[in-house]
């Protein structure tokens, strides 16, 4: 509100004289004025702003960077390889040693020549920083004495050997180019003999041989001097130029063979990775017998069953005897470091002790230590104390560490372990069920009876986890065997594989014959069919 | 990165001493500074001579006055047609010219050797130390080592005579030489490789081992890009109708025309037509370009003419005839397309039986086709390195650019050998080929663990230039 406005509110009279404030505001508003244009030239534009292009825009950079450390300088500078005896002097650049920190003041004039006197020794010391990748090999050096009281060879002059000797060293031990540039021009009339690799090795280690023992007798050689000096005496040229001539062999075999091979070595293959995916299985077995099921009675019926389901296996035994050692290490654990071991893991004969003390620090009861397994109930608190045990399960009271979320029905905890993920898993599930005369609609799904039955479920899971075990071992026990009798009767090769055939087959019709071992069965004989295509192509 | 910060020398173990590299090829060549990657200058090998003077200081380097179309203009090659020198006096011009024209700049002849002042001799009685520094300066490389490129079966007396040259007259404080084959390994950072270069004069293989050349395994011959390109005239001249070759600077102006249709062109004229040779130049730039945008190799698998692996009771060659053909533009505005002609030019490289062959072209010896010379090199090398040689098989050199010629070394050679496994190994960028033995060069000379491999001024004074065959050993 203006003072203008107040005055016609209050029924003032205007004041005249006074200037109208829009001039004021007006140049308030005023274009800034342009850079590089004179006044006059600006004011010529009015109040609109000229076209773009008519302002030259000073573009504005981003600030440069502050340094606090100077610009290290660089030079041309000279240097010496201390790899060479010629003394060649060659220029690359190098930075030159920072000034140290000096007055201020001195920096102009002493700065540059300081720190070049300061290098120079520094530079010496130090050498050439590549001059120590110049690393001579070391041939056997003899005297003309040596050589006649000990090296003496028919075949050879001192000259040749000299010459071989000086090759080795040239071409650092590479034997093949040593071969390739071995040309030595006998000074006799004798014509240089021809050589081949052989030849110059095994004249080559016993030089070496023998200039070793002669300077360090054998008796004081110590162990890898020893060592060096049996892998000298050993070479065998004869041996060498065979494996040589085999290995040329090698190198001419036609596309057929090498075809052969490589499927050979894809079989070798497949039989490996199916040997690994076998181990895996039987650890897994392994882990699964480990888990913590600590109730006698389910314990018991496992073994029962499990006992039936692997008398004819000899896998069982050793199955035991892992379990045994696995259970004296975990023994040993904990005596070392009783109540520690992690929950997963506890075995059943430490699972109640483990329970049974964590529960003592919770200052529960021994109910809730008999419901402890399924590892669902709870440290009981203080609230439980209103409600004797016998009422507290008359009236279904449970307690819960945590709840899940949404409602189920109870009974569907009895029905839903009962269909596994495949058709044939569920009708297993459901033949075991029945040899166990466990109803298929089990009336008043409690809390006690859940939990019972989920018990049973996880020995199920397991007994159907052994058995596929169990049959899969045994087809591999009757693989093992016909390879045996086939061994033994020394036969060729296509015998061999009909007896593979054959057994395979036997696995096969077997697995038909016993409930739902078809789909294991079904994988060794594939395997069987592939090598049956193959002898056919 | 901060540019106060010095690189760490040992990462990429180099130690610039601005070495100067020199490739010289018999198709072009090569110049640089060591630790660049590609050379600064590519010079023609060929040279002009104008014949109205005698005087060497007149021949004629680099494209620019080459390719100018003179009257009585010889056009000459100091090379053999087995890629060494046969004309030093211009090679060393020639290489020199490659040098001082791009990189160390123009710097005329010391005047002591541009034999105006022969008696050099006297200058030296004066004594005077300080003459003596000026004079190193005056040549043209005093301050730069040089490394130069040579090929395998290069004679002792052109290794010693290359050793004089840069020494005495280019003043090289260090000198040291390579062969081409391990260059180009090194360029591909193999030491252990099997190297097949196909160059303008001379195809070769060169096995290596921890870059030391197997001497014995060395193989050469001459079918390589200057026998793709006599292949490419006769296949000119037996089409029907035959293809006219006319080089670029007869042309004036050209209309477009159809394809097989004679050629609307108005032609230069001159007085006195340029030489022969001159004509054979221009026309091999041509053929060049041909090379480039149209030959192919069969890939394989088999040769050209060979069973089709697809098509029962076919050949291969008619597998191709169904393939589109290419065009090309001649520089006078006649054109044609390409079909099985494109491949058959090649042929001769993997089989004599398919190359083009007349009274004058007879056909190749078998044993200078590619397979056969790789054949030879292994069998010259012992067993065990065998199969790692087949493992690393480099390509290089301007010709193996051809299009799908590293697939048919790889299937050649996998045909041979089905045993090891062959692995050509061939860069997708064409400088790196064309330039390989130059880069190797570049690569090694620019290594800190090199440096004591160099022959110093002081050791060819002491030793003379018989120390090249001590200290290259390569
Ligand atoms: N892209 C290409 N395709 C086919 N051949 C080519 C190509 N580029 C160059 N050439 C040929 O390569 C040869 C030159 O190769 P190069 O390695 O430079 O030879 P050199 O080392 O003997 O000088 C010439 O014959 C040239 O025609
Ligand atoms: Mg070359």
């Amino acid at each position: 509100m203006s003072a203008q406005d107040m005055r016609d509110v209050l029924g003032l009279p205007g004041d005249g004289a006074r200037p109208p404030p829009l001039k004021k505001q007006k140049t308030v508003e005023k274009r800034p004025l342009e850079k590089g244009m004179a006044r006059e030239v600006s004011a010529l534009m009015g109040e609109r702003a000229p076209p773009l292009s008519m302002i030259q825009v000073q573009p504005k950079y981003k600030q440069r960077p502050k340094r606090q450390h100077k610009v290290t300088p660089w030079e041309w500078a000279p240097f010496k390889n201390q790899a060479r005896d010629d003394g060649l002097t060659l220029h690359h650049w190098q930075r030159k040693q920072p000034p140290k920190p000096a007055p201020v003041t001195d920096v102009s004039q002493d700065g540059e020549a300081a720190p070049v006197e300061d290098q120079k020794p520094e530079q010496k010391e130090k050498g050439y920083q590549f001059a120590k990748f110049n690393v001579p090999v070391e041939v056997p050096t003899y005297t003309p004495e040596l050589y006649d009281a000990q090296l003496q060879d028919p075949d050879w002059t001192k000259e040749e050997t000299d010459y071989l000797i000086t090759l080795v060293k040239d071409f650092g031990q590479k034997w093949a180019v040593v071969t390739d540039r071995y040309d030595y021009q006998s000074t006799t009339e004798q014509p240089a003999k021809p050589r081949t690799m052989e030849d110059l090795k095994a004249r080559y280690y016993t030089v070496s041989a023998r200039v070793l023992a002669h300077n360090i007798p054998i008796s004081s050689m110590t162990g890898s001097q020893y060592s060096l000096y049996s892998l000298l005496t050993s070479f065998n040229p004869v041996q060498e130029t065979s494996r040589k001539r085999l290995a040329e062999g090698h190198l001419h075999r036609t596309q057929a063979e090498v075809d052969e091979e490589s499927t050979l070595l894809s079989e070798l293959q497949r039989i490996m990775a199916y040997q690994s995916t076998l181990e895996a299985e039987r650890a897994d077995l392994r882990h699964r017998l480990d888990y913590p099921i600590a109730t006698s009675s389910t314990a018991t019926g496992l073994a029962g069953v499990g006992g039936a389901g692997y008398s004819t296996s000899a896998a069982l035994a050793q199955l035991f005897q892992q379990l045994l050692a696995q259970d004296r290490l975990k023994k040993d654990r904990r005596l070392k470091a009783p109540g520690e071991g992690p929950a997963g893991q506890t075995p059943g004969g430490q699972a109640s002790g483990a329970a049974g003390h964590r529960d003592s620090l919770a200052a529960g009861s021994s109910t809730s230590a008999r419901k402890a397994p399924g590892g669902r109930d709870s440290i009981s608190g203080p609230s439980d104390r209103a409600l004797s045990p016998r009422s507290s399960n008359r009236y279904f009271v449970t307690h819960h560490d945590r709840l899940s979320a949404g409602v189920q029905f109870a009974s569907d905890k009895l029905s839903k372990p009962r269909v596994a993920k495949s058709a044939i898993q569920t009708e297993r599930i459901a033949a075991v069920l029945q040899h166990l005369q466990i109803p298929e609609v089990i009336g008043l799904p409690t809390q006690r009876v859940v939990e019972e039955f989920e018990r049973l479920m996880a020995g199920v899971g397991t007994l159907l986890e052994l058995r596929k075990v169990a049959e899969k071992e045994e087809s591999e026990i009757r693989v093992r065997e016909a390879e045996k009798g086939i061994r033994s009767e020394g036969e060729g090769k296509v015998k061999k594989e009909e007896v593979e055939v054959e057994v395979d087959v036997d696995v096969e019709g077997e697995g038909e014959g016993e409930r739902g071992t078809k789909r294991d069965a079904s994988h060794v004989s594939e395997g069987g069919e592939e090598s049956n295509k193959r002898t056919k192509t | 990165m901060n540019s106060s910060v010095p690189p760490a020398a040992q990462e990429y173990a180099g130690d610039e001493i601005n070495a100067l590299v020199l490739d010289p090829g018999s198709n072009t060549i090569r110049a640089g500074f060591a630790g660049e990657d590609t050379p600064k200058s590519v010079v023609p090998s060929f040279y002009g001579v104008p014949q109205s003077s005698d005087a060497q200081s007149q021949y004629l380097f680099g494209e620019n006055a080459l390719h100018n179309p003179l009257t009585h203009m010889d056009v000459r090659n100091p090379y053999s047609s087995d890629s060494v020198v046969e004309d030093w006096d211009v090679a060393s011009k020639l290489w020199e010219y490659s040098i001082t024209s791009r990189l160390t700049g123009t710097r005329p002849t010391p005047a002591a050797k541009n034999g105006l002042n022969d008696p050099a001799e006297v200058k030296d009685e004066d004594g005077d130390m300080a003459m003596e520094g000026v004079e190193e300066l005056e040549k043209p490389m005093a301050e730069n080592p040089l490394l130069v490129s040579e090929p395998a079966w290069n004679p002792q007396k052109a290794r010693e005579k290359t050793m004089e040259i840069a020494m005495e007259d280019w003043g090289v404080p260090a000198f040291w030489m390579g062969k081409t084959g391990m260059l180009a390994a090194f360029a591909s950072g193999k030491p252990t490789a099997l190297v097949i270069d196909i160059g303008a004069n001379t195809t070769s293989v060169t096995p290596l081992l921890d870059g030391f050349v197997l001497r014995k395994g060395v193989q050469k011959s001459n079918l390589a890009g200057n026998y793709i390109s006599s292949q490419i005239r006769l296949q000119f001249s037996q089409m029907t109708p035959s293809v006219p070759l006319v080089p670029h600077y007869m042309v004036k102006s050209k209309q477009p025309v159809d394809a097989g249709a004679s050629s609307n062109a108005t032609y230069m004229q001159f007085a006195t037509p340029p030489t022969e040779s001159y004509r054979k130049l221009e026309e091999e730039r041509v053929l060049t370009s041909f090379k480039e945008s149209i030959v192919q190799v069969w890939p394989g698998p088999g040769k050209l003419d060979g069973a089709s692996g697809q098509i029962p009771g076919q050949t291969n060659a008619d597998a191709v005839k169904t393939l589109p053909p290419k065009p090309f533009e001649m520089p006078d505005g006649w054109n044609q397309v390409f079909g099985l002609e494109r491949f058959r030019v090649v042929e001769g490289l993997f089989s004599p039986q398919g190359a083009l062959s007349d009274a004058e072209n007879p056909v190749p010896d078998a044993k200078h086709t590619i397979p056969a010379m790789v054949q030879a090199a292994l069998n010259a090398v012992d067993v065990e390195t065998r199969p790692l040689l087949l493992n690393n098989v480099v390509l290089t050199g301007g010709g193996s650019l051809v299009e799908k010629l590293a697939e048919r070394v790889q299937a050649e050679l996998s045909a041979l050998y089905p045993n090891p496994r062959v692995r050509v190994h061939t860069t997708s960028s064409a400088t790196d080929r064309k330039y390989g033995a130059w880069i190797g060069g570049s690569v090694l000379a620019s290594l800190g663990t090199f440096h004591q491999m160099w022959i110093s001024k002081k050791e060819y004074e002491e030793h003379g230039s018989g120390i090249v065959e001590k200290r290259c050993k390569s």
